[in-house]
Formats: C-alpha cells, sequence, structure tokens
C-alpha cells in the first residue's frame, strides 16, 4: 500500500505542474491586465505597479517565481495580503459548508437508498426514488432559490443570506441550513441511487441468504453484511463529488452571500487578479487529488476483489 | 452454398427473430415515462425553434417599460421579466440556445470521446494504457474551473480576433458568435473523457470477436477496421450516453451562465433566465419559477429517455 501511495503521490507533482503551466499562461496569454479598469492610472504609474509585481520581466521568469513562491505572493486586487492569508481565511468557510452539505447527503442518500432496495418495485421504494430523481433533475441554482422564496422569503424560518449569524464565530447558526441543504440536497438523490442499486445488487447474493438462514436479524444483514458491499458505487463516486461540491459551492456562495473561498474564485478570475487565481486553482487541485487518492485507499481497503496495482 | 433454411410447413408459423433494434423500441414503447420524455423533448424542441416563425422578430428583447414585472395574466402569458420583456419570448429564445449549446457541445464531446476510445481499445497495450492513464489524470482535474478560467479569459479573443482580420482589411467578424463557440469547445473538452472510457471498454470485447479477425486477415486497412466495422457495432451504448450527456451539458451551460460567464446579454439561455429570476424573486417569482421549472422538467425527461433507451437496448444491465 506504501508502494501505491508513494507512488501516485509522485505522479501528482507533474500534473499539478501541468495545471499551474495551463492556468498561467491561459491568464497571460489572453488581453487584458489586472489594472486595466484603473482609468485613472498614468503610464508612469503602470510602470511602476509593473515593477512592483514582477510584471515586466519575461514570462519564464515570473513562472518560475509565481509556482516557488505562490502562498506568499500578494493578491493584485487587495494588497498587502498574502495569496496564503486570503486562502487559510476564506476557506474554512467552503470547507464548512462542503461538510455539512456532505453530511446531510450521505446520511440522507444512504437511508432513502437502503430503505428503497428493501422493497424493490412497491410504494417504500418508488416515493424516496422518485425523491432522488427530482433532486438530480432539479440544480443548485434552481433549488436554492426557490428555498430561499419559500422558507425564508414566505415562512420567515431561516434567513436567506449570511454565515454564522452576526459574529460569524459560531459553530451551527441556522443561516448555514438552506444552503447545506441546497448543496446536499443533489448529493443525496444521487448516492441514494447509487445505494439503493448497490444494495440490490448484494441482497440476491447467497451469503446474504446465508446469513439470514444462520438467523441473523434483519438490521444485523443490513448493517454488518450488506452495507459494506452495497456501498461499494457510493465510495467510487465520491471522488468526483468532491470536485462537484468545490463547484457547486461556487453557485451556493453567490446565491447566499457567504464569503467562502467559491466566490473568490471567480472574483479574482474577472478581476485578473493573477496570483490569488493560480493560488486558488493549485490548491483545489491539490485537495482534489488528494482526495481521489484517499478515495481509492478506500475503495481497495473494503473490496476485497481490489488490489493495489 | 445451398439454402438450408427450412421451408414452412403449413401447420407451424416460422418464428420471426426481432434485430436489436426493433427489439428495443419494443422494450422502450413499454417505458410510460421516457415515451412520455421523449415526447416533451419532441414538444419543446418543436416550440423553441418553430415557434418564432409565429412571433415578430425582436420578440425576445422588446422592451415595454411600462410593462416591467407585470404578473402572468391575460396580456402576457408567463408575465414580464424587469425590463418588459416579454417572459414566453425570452424562454422561447432561452430553450433555442440552451437546446443548442446542448446539442452541439454533445456532438464535439461524442467525436473526441470515440476518437479517443476507438484507438485506445483497437491498439491495446502500451498505448491503450498511457491514453488511459491521461484520462485517469484529466479526470482528477478540478475541470469546471478550468471551463470557468476559459470563459473568462478568452471573453476578449473575439474582439482581437476581429480586430486582426480589419487590418487586414477583411470583414469577417467572430464576436458576435465567440461566446457560443467558446461554449461549444469548452464544454465538449470536458464532457468527453467518460465517452471515451465507454467506447474504449466496447472497442476492446469487440476486438476479440472473429469476424474483426476476419477483418484484419483479410487485410483492410486500420481505419476501415475502425470505422465501418467497429464503430457501427457500439453505436448501442454511444446512443445512451449521448442521451445522458446532453442534459449533464445543458447543466454546465446553465451554471455558466448563471455566474455570468456563459451565453452573453440581452441573447437569454435558461442559466441567464434563472440568474435574473433569482436576482428578482422577492418583486417577481414567475421569473425564477417558470423557467427554473421547465428546466428541471427537460432535463427529467432527457433522463427518462437515457435510462429507458439503456434498458431497452441493454436487457442485461437494466437497473433492477
Amino acid at each position: 500500500m506504501l508502494k501505491f501511495i508513494l507512488r501516485r503521490v509522485l505522479e501528482t507533482i507533474p500534473v499539478l505542474l501541468c495545471v499551474a503551466a495551463m492556468t498561467f499562461f491561459m491568464c497571460r496569454l489572453a488581453p487584458g491586465g489586472p489594472f486595466d479598469e484603473d482609468k485613472q492610472v498614468t503610464a508612469e504609474v503602470r510602470e511602476l505597479l509593473n515593477k512592483q509585481f514582477n510584471l515586466d520581466q519575461p514570462l519564464h521568469k515570473q513562472f518560475i517565481q509565481y509556482i516557488t513562491h505562490l502562498p506568499t505572493l500578494q493578491s493584485f486586487k487587495y494588497p498587502n495580503r498574502t495569496v496564503g492569508e486570503i486562502i487559510s481565511q476564506k476557506f474554512p468557510v467552503s470547507a464548512k459548508l462542503g461538510f455539512f452539505a456532505m453530511c446531510i447527503a450521505l446520511g440522507l442518500g444512504i437511508l432513502f437508498g437502503v430503505i428503497a432496495s428493501l422493497r424493490p418495485n412497491t410504494y417504500i421504494d418508488y416515493i424516496p426514488s422518485s425523491l432522488a430523481m427530482i433532486g438530480i433533475c432539479l440544480p443548485t441554482f434552481v433549488m436554492g432559490p426557490l428555498l430561499m422564496l419559500v422558507f425564508s422569503l414566505k415562512l420567515g424560518w431561516f434567513p436567506a443570506t449570511g454565515w454564522g449569524g452576526f459574529s460569524g464565530e459560531q459553530f451551527f447558526a441556522n443561516d448555514m441550513v438552506l444552503p447545506s441543504v441546497t448543496l446536499g440536497f443533489f448529493y443525496a438523490a444521487y448516492i441514494s441511487r447509487l445505494t439503493r442499486g448497490g444494495m440490490l445488487d448484494i441482497l440476491t447474493q447467497d451469503y446474504i441468504r446465508t446469513a439470514k438462514a444462520k438467523g441473523a436479524s434483519g438490521l444485523r444483514v443490513i448493517l454488518k453484511h450488506s452495507l459494506r458491499g452495497g456501498l461499494l458505487p457510493v465510495i467510487s463516486f465520491m471522488g468526483p463529488a468532491v470536485a462537484g461540491l468545490i463547484a457547486g459551492s461556487f453557485v451556493i456562495e453567490t446565491i447566499f452571500a457567504i464569503p467562502g473561498l467559491g466566490q473568490d474564485f471567480v472574483k479574482s478570475a474577472f478581476n485578473r487578479d493573477y496570483t490569488l487565481v493560480l493560488g486558488v486553482v493549485m490548491f483545489y487541485a491539490t485537495l482534489i487529488i488528494l482526495l481521489n487518492l484517499i478515495v481509492d485507499i478506500l475503495q481497495v481497503t473494503l473490496n476485497p476483489k481490489l488490489k493495489f496495482d | 452454398m445451398t439454402d438450408t433454411t427450412p421451408k414452412p410447413s403449413p401447420i407451424y408459423t416460422v418464428e420471426k427473430g426481432e434485430s436489436l433494434w426493433v427489439g428495443a423500441w419494443h422494450r422502450l414503447r413499454k417505458n410510460k415515462m421516457a415515451l412520455a420524455g421523449g415526447v416533451f423533448i419532441l414538444l419543446l424542441a418543436g416550440l423553441s425553434f418553430m415557434g418564432p416563425f409565429f412571433l415578430e422578430g425582436d420578440y425576445y428583447t422588446n422592451t415595454v417599460l411600462e410593462d416591467k414585472l407585470t404578473a402572468p395574466g391575460a396580456e402576457y402569458t408567463l408575465g414580464t421579466d424587469h425590463l418588459g420583456r416579454d417572459q414566453l419570448g425570452r424562454i422561447i429564445k432561452g430553450g433555442q440556445i440552451s437546446l443548442l449549446v446542448g446539442l452541439v457541445a454533445t456532438f464535439v464531446s461524442l467525436t473526441i470521446g470515440i476518437g479517443y476510445g476507438t484507438i485506445s481499445g483497437y491498439f491495446g497495450g502500451k498505448i491503450d494504457s498511457v491514453m488511459m492513464r491521461l484520462v485517469d489524470i484529466l479526470y482528477s482535474l478540478p475541470f469546471v474551473i478550468f471551463v470557468i478560467l476559459l470563459m473568462v479569459f478568452a471573453k476578449d479573443l473575439g474582439d482581437s480576433i476581429d480586430e486582426w482580420f480589419r487590418e487586414r482589411g477583411s470583414e469577417f467578424s467572430i464576436s458576435g458568435q465567440w461566446n457560443m463557440l467558446l461554449l461549444f469547445v469548452a464544454i465538449g473538452a470536458v464532457e468527453w473523457l467518460t465517452m471515451a472510457r465507454i467506447v474504449r471498454g466496447q472497442v476492446m470485447s469487440l476486438r476479440r470477436q472473429e469476424f474483426i479477425e476476419a477483418c484484419i486477415s483479410l487485410g483492410l486497412p486500420t481505419h476501415r477496421i475502425l470505422f465501418r466495422h467497429m464503430v457501427p457495432n457500439i453505436l448501442g451504448p454511444v446512443i445512451v450516453y449521448t442521451t445522458l450527456t446532453i442534459p449533464a451539458v445543458m447543466l454546465l451551460e446553465a451554471f455558466l451562465s448563471f455566474l455570468g460567464l456563459g451565453v452573453q446579454p440581452p441573447t437569454p439561455s435558461w442559466g441567464l433566465l434563472i440568474k435574473d429570476g433569482a436576482d428578482r424573486m422577492r418583486e417577481a417569482w414567475w421569473m425564477l419559477v417558470f423557467p427554473g421549472a421547465l428546466f428541471a422538467i427537460t432535463l427529467f425527461s432527457f433522463n427518462f429517455v437515457g435510462d429507458g433507451l439503456r434498458d431497452a437496448l441493454d436487457p442485461k444491465t437494466s437497473k433492477d
């Protein structure tokens, strides 16, 4: 296993370099620059600014400087703040949103999926299954505003915007409910479908019949014997799901005005904030690759048919 | 060879075999949800592409400021938006754009995916493992982030291209359609990965069958084997996955438009209409509810048709 992890980590290095190069050159070869919007800037000031941010040096030198000093580079839009500072301040908000959403997704998804799989093609199956279909087809950017319209504007149960109340310090506040539900619902729907499919495969296996024949209780058969195999499709979905959660958080943070990293990323791209763009892209890429690695390891640990190759 | 088919005796009628496609059609016809989805998609396409012939030329940009934010009623069936534009016309035009992006970008990803997967699966060995490792790596990248970057940074490139042509005395202009072109390429470039995997798997299993070996021993050129004998045989799974890619592409387009990166106003797409609606839902619920519901039902229909086709074309792998 160690060898497997080592190989994957080594493989990551060229991949991340490629990501950095693609991002950097896509930013820099496109027309426009970070100071285009400040109309008043005179030629001399612009030159000074270019000098301050090393924009006057040849591209390859800049690239090397960017990738070697990324976390300590200054943001173009928020001078005096480094890329590392901005990410470490904003990411915890996004991570918390993602964490709550994932909890909802896994909790509801597995519960509904298991229930649906126990009595296939009856109403006990149809109701959660059609709920899942709705969840899959209702995009977050439709679902979010709709939930906001009903639960905060009409019923007034939850605040429409914000994150963590006034102080922003609480671990949980009721303004976190709607964003987390919106983001989690799609994945809950998907996970319940995958769980149902996986469980249906497992429940017809001989060893489940054996377990029942030995007199194991229904609950024990589900929890102890079936779930491990039945959840395999869910585990392999977790890799892409994490990438999707990050993309989803861009939208959710825009809708609910949450001060997370996703919103910053879109803004920084519009602002041509080269350093911040590169920083956030590299951060997300590393995160996704790392989480994918963890998912792969989990998959092999849970599925005896797979081996680390 | 002599004709060995037994002549049908007058007492027994000969059982006629069903071809894959006829059988699939029979199974699909029994699937009510898939049929309803198919009918809905056809109606929607008809409305979006034929509807404009019955409307005035500026049906989706005509601004009547006195009528802004009118609720649905006799005059405006689906109400008006914040600039007094008829919501029905905007939805029709938006449907055109969304469906067009869905179809063209899917076609782009289809072409890349089939080409890549066929080559990888047919040649196998080292080529295959390198090509598939690349797909694995691409899978683990934050692609949406790249699409966002591409849409932001290449936005002004259309103007630069126009400039380049103008300097050379050409009337050629691309900036009007630039954003659409960019959407096709960006989305198509992202969505081909799964298709490549599916095609590769199919080709690998075909590769070992006798009729392909016969082709090889007959000395047919490789491209002919690939595109005459392989590709038609993998159509089933490809069609299924295509119907499932279209909604994914439409979703990505709407996602980009929602973030302000997709289709540029005043041209509407459903994502843009949903965005406008979300911004003004306090005053005008109809601006959010109608495009949102229509979009969700469309995705629903495509998914049902895709699922139905999968069950129909491959009865063995149907879900339950």
